[in-house]
């Protein structure tokens, strides 16, 4: 796989890289490009319609890309885009639009879809919109694959509009589903996340889908102003900054960042699923050990797929690592990149981070997704 | 301003923020050292409660050893020739052993609560007659004076539950408001049977009137520790009941007032069998003919380090299955044996010293690949049993081994070798036929061995007050014996009692001695 890395700080310079490096005879099949919300992306999306290669792309609270020629970069407001050459039948892409509460039919739809392009997909997914289902949506794509891997869209912590495109739309709320052909592309996704649970572990006793009520039968409010004396001004910043760490059912330990108190019913919203009988505690960030945590979860698993060399990375880490490291976040972002075996990399700071290769619970906050990719030779 | 001004005021400014900076990164690195050891003090708290969990584990399993030898070596001495007072005083020590190994056995539940390492072990059940065999169990707890309600429908549909799960939690509830209403009515009611997709979602009440709870006590009702009864209770059930409902993707919620009684509420799920209810009628009476087993042909090896413990599986097997059994202190003494001797069977203990269980059955297995050998274990973690299984080991039997688990292990080997499997005392078919429904084959002749020590307890008291024409003590006696024989399925027995009771009661010596004998005789069958 060839690849060109591009760092642009306005469209027109993107555009202009992109066409020059068309012209001299690189010839990609397939476009990643992440940026801030600052950038006009009507515009974008109309310049976009005259490549002839696949694009995919989201908005951000950040963009990160690294490759041997530039080094490893963490911008801000600015524009990421990396160009590669895979075999251009080893991919297929579909974007659409949600309609109010079908969230899950997208995702079922999208899956189906993903069925009739190949045998066994795996599916790369980004999606935009801060009322949009994640959570709804993965089970509805997870009825049919089960290999995800993927991000929802950020606004540079703006929380007012997340936006996801192709060359071909700009959805502000919906998902875009790129699905890799795994019998041509070998796909291996990691998670790590740096957060870890204090204190008494309690239970979730009263809940829909993302509301949480009633925390031990007491109202879920008291919970954190208990531990944080928070107040409405405080979110979503605090919330994201300290999590709820959930126990499932199935012992696979998630996060999710409270993004809304409801002083009035005593609730409090979370940015993912949080399910009734879910054993929580709060969380807290782990220190500098946030790096030496990422950095291992890659190790793990290219450990177990020995002799593996990625010939791609996609990273994508919570916001809320980028919050909480501030200066230090570039040595997060340069142990990722060396775990990777430097390989060229990509990504950017998200809402909410997807990986999930076996059905478990795929929609993550807080967490640090890693994928790393190579073409089957 | 002036350009030397200017100049001068960017200096200043460049100082300004030269010093932010400083104290930037100064806080930057204060906020992760706090984190840092925010980090490490709550792992080390973490580590400390997984130690003391360990430590219950740990305890309650090396208590349970000696304490099964006192369990076991008090159903020998039930045995032997002992006169009232004596019966009496074992009676009491049988209750707080029984009351002992109860508490270790929750004590086992919680760690492993605590560990998330109960699995829940669904089984196709008939889940109406489970429940009704709960307060079955529990009947002849309840006071006299207290009607027990069951309202449980004949569902059409098997279900798939764990049944000792489901078991303990309302055998826990049931034996609670046993304990607490001494007057009025105890009600069992299965409430709500709801089906979402393949799910059953299940609501059981039992509800009292009994005492009631103290408000203050109300809120930490499901905490370990916690119990409303200072004299008896361990304050584990109510906890470990709502743990197992929450493991059920259920729970317990509590309504109570003090003097007017309490009502739980158990919701649970599970997955409904897409099996059709077979015809009772046709298969309840259908009872093959068997014979009594014997073992006393069987050679086994004991293979287990503590003394104690080994003397009294010698003895055991000795007076219930009259086998002369040989033994061996270790692993290493094991493996000799088996090199030199014939056996049919052996019972290997996992911890021992010299050579353990795990890597003894390792070496047997280099030369011997037919003999079975059964894992003794008080630990019950899955991990162990994996590793029994990987060691080579055919069957894992939990400690304290009881009569009935023993006799299961050594059905198997003697099935294997006759291939034949006879049981020819009706009363015993009856009782089987009765339990099997509920429970597998183990737990059922646990059950029937219970029954069977309670009532040879309660006849030898009925010959004793009979003879000092003792009415009260007859009448308590009729009425523990309509509890057991009821219990074990056996109705026309137990309405027997329940006649012979009423006479005791009525203080009417002349109808019991015209129906005395005959029962007594009839129970007895139950023992050839």
């Amino acid at each position: 796989m060839n690849h060109k890395l591009i760092s642009s700080s306005s469209i027109k310079s993107l555009i202009k890289t992109i066409d020059d490096t068309i012209k001299n005879s690189f010839t990609p099949t397939l476009a990643f490009i992440y940026l801030s919300v600052k950038y006009d992306l009507e515009f974008l999306t109309k310049k976009l319609k005259k490549y002839p290669f696949v694009i995919v792309g989201a908005t951000t609270v950040g963009e990160i890309y690294a490759d041997e020629i530039y080094g490893v970069h963490v911008k801000d407001k600015s524009i990421a885009c990396m160009l590669v050459d895979f075999d251009k039948s080893t991919f297929s892409l579909k974007i659409k639009e949600t309609k109010k509460n079908n969230d899950y039919e997208l995702g079922l739809e999208m899956a189906q879809w993903s069925k009739k392009q190949f045998l066994h997909p795996a599916l790369f997914t980004l999606t935009s919109g801060l009322a949009f289902d994640n959570e709804s949506y993965i089970e509805g794509l997870q009825t049919e694959v089960k290999h995800l891997f993927g991000a929802s869209a950020g606004d540079d912590r703006l929380f007012k509009d997340t936006y996801i495109f192709s060359n071909k739309k700009l959805i502000r709320s919906g998902a875009l589903v790129l699905a890799f052909d795994q019998d041509k592309i070998d796909i291996i996704n990691s998670r790590g996340f740096g957060w870890s649970g204090i204190g008494t572990q309690r239970v979730v006793t009263k809940s829909i889908k993302n509301i949480v009520y009633t925390i031990d039968d007491k109202p879920a409010i008291d919970f954190y102003k208990e531990y944080l004396n928070i107040t409405l001004q405080d979110m979503p910043n605090m919330g994201v900054d300290y999590p709820l760490e959930v126990l499932l059912s199935n012992n696979q330990i998630i996060y999710r960042a409270a993004i809304y108190i409801n002083e009035k019913d005593g609730s409090l919203l979370f940015a993912g699923h949080v399910k009734e009988g879910s054993k929580v505690r709060i969380s807290a960030p782990i220190g500098e050990l946030v790096i030496d945590e990422i950095e291992k979860s890659i190790n793990t698993v290219l450990k177990e797929k020995n002799q593996y060399t990625p010939e791609l990375t996609l990273i994508f880490p919570c916001a809320a690592h980028k919050a909480f490291l501030g200066k230090q976040g570039i040595k997060e972002i340069e142990a990722a990149y060396i775990a990777s075996k430097s390989t060229p990399l990509i990504g950017f700071y998200a809402y909410g981070e997807i990986s999930s290769t076996d059905g478990t619970n795929a929609f993550h906050n807080e967490t640090f997704v890693t994928v790393q990719l190579r073409e089957k030779s | 301003m002036k350009k030397s001004d200017l100049k001068k005021r960017v200096k200043e400014l460049e100082s300004s923020l030269g010093s932010l900076q400083t104290q930037y990164d100064k806080l930057e690195k204060e906020k992760f050292t706090i984190y840092n050891l925010l980090y490490r003090v709550n792992k080390e708290l973490d580590e400390a409660l997984d130690n003391k969990q360990a430590f219950i584990a740990s305890m309650s399993h090396e208590l349970r050893s000696p304490l099964t030898a006192v369990l076991g070596n008090s159903d020998l001495l039930a045995e032997t020739d002992l006169d009232l007072q004596q019966r009496k005083y074992l009676s009491q020590l049988n209750k707080s052993a029984n009351f002992l190994m109860s508490l270790l056995a929750d004590l086992l539940d919680i760690s492993k609560l605590k560990e998330s390492k109960i699995e829940l072990n669904v089984q196709e059940t008939h889940l109406d007659k489970l429940l009704i065999h709960c307060a079955k169990m529990v009947e002849s707890k309840i006071s006299e004076n207290v009607e027990l309600i069951v309202d449980i429908p004949e569902l059409s549909y098997y279900a798939f539950v764990d049944k000792k799960r489901v078991q303990q939690i309302f055998i826990n509830l049931l034996t609670n408001a046993a304990k607490f209403t001494k007057q009025g009515k105890i009600e069992f009611r299965l409430l709500k049977i709801h089906q979402i997709d393949k799910q059953l979602e299940v609501i059981v009440e039992v509800k009292d009137s009994g005492i009631g709870i103290p408000e203050k006590i109300k809120e930490t009702l499901f905490e370990p520790f916690i119990s409303t009864d200072t004299e008896e209770g361990t304050g584990l059930g109510l906890y470990i009941s709502n743990e197992l409902a929450t493991l059920m993707g259920g729970e317990i919620t509590v309504e109570s007032e003090v003097g007017v009684g309490s009502s739980f509420q158990v919701k649970f799920m599970c997955e409904k069998s897409a099996l059709k209810m077979r015809n009772l009628t046709s298969n309840t009476y259908m009872i093959k003919k068997r014979k009594n087993k014997n073992y006393m042909h069987l050679k086994i090896l004991i293979v287990e380090d503590l003394e104690v413990n080994r003397e009294f599986l010698k003895e055991m097997f000795k007076v219930f299955f009259f086998i002369e059994v040989d033994t061996a202190e270790n692993g290493q003494i094991a493996v000799e044996k088996v090199k030199n001797n014939y056996y049919d069977i052996l019972f290997m203990d996992m911890r021992m010293p010299i050579l353990n269980g795990v890597d003894a059955t390792k070496q047997i297995r280099t030369f011997n690949q037919d003999l079975p050998i059964i894992c003794m274990s008080a630990n019950v973690y899955r991990e162990d049993k994996h590793e029994a299984k990987l060691a080579g080991m055919n069957d894992f039997i939990e400690k304290p081994l009881d009569y009935a688990d023993i006799e299961n292990k050594l059905k198997k080997v003697t099935i294997k070798k006759e291939n034949i499997s006879e049981e020819s005392n009706l009363l015993r078919q009856l009782a089987k036929k009765h339990f099997q429904d509920y429970f597998d084959e183990a737990t059922s002749l646990n059950f029937i061995k219970m029954a069977e020590d309670g009532l040879k307890i309660a006849i030898k008291n009925v010959e004793s007050y009979r003879l000092e024409q003792n009415i009260e003590g007859l009448r308590g006696e009729f009425h523990a014996m309509k509890g057991i024989l009821s219990n074990l399925g056996l109705d026309t027995l137990a309405q027997t009692a329940e006649t012979l009771q009423e006479y005791a009661q009525n203080k009417d010596f002349l109808n019991i001695e015209k129906g005395i004998e005959l029962f007594l005789s009839e129970v007895k069958t139950f023992f050839i």
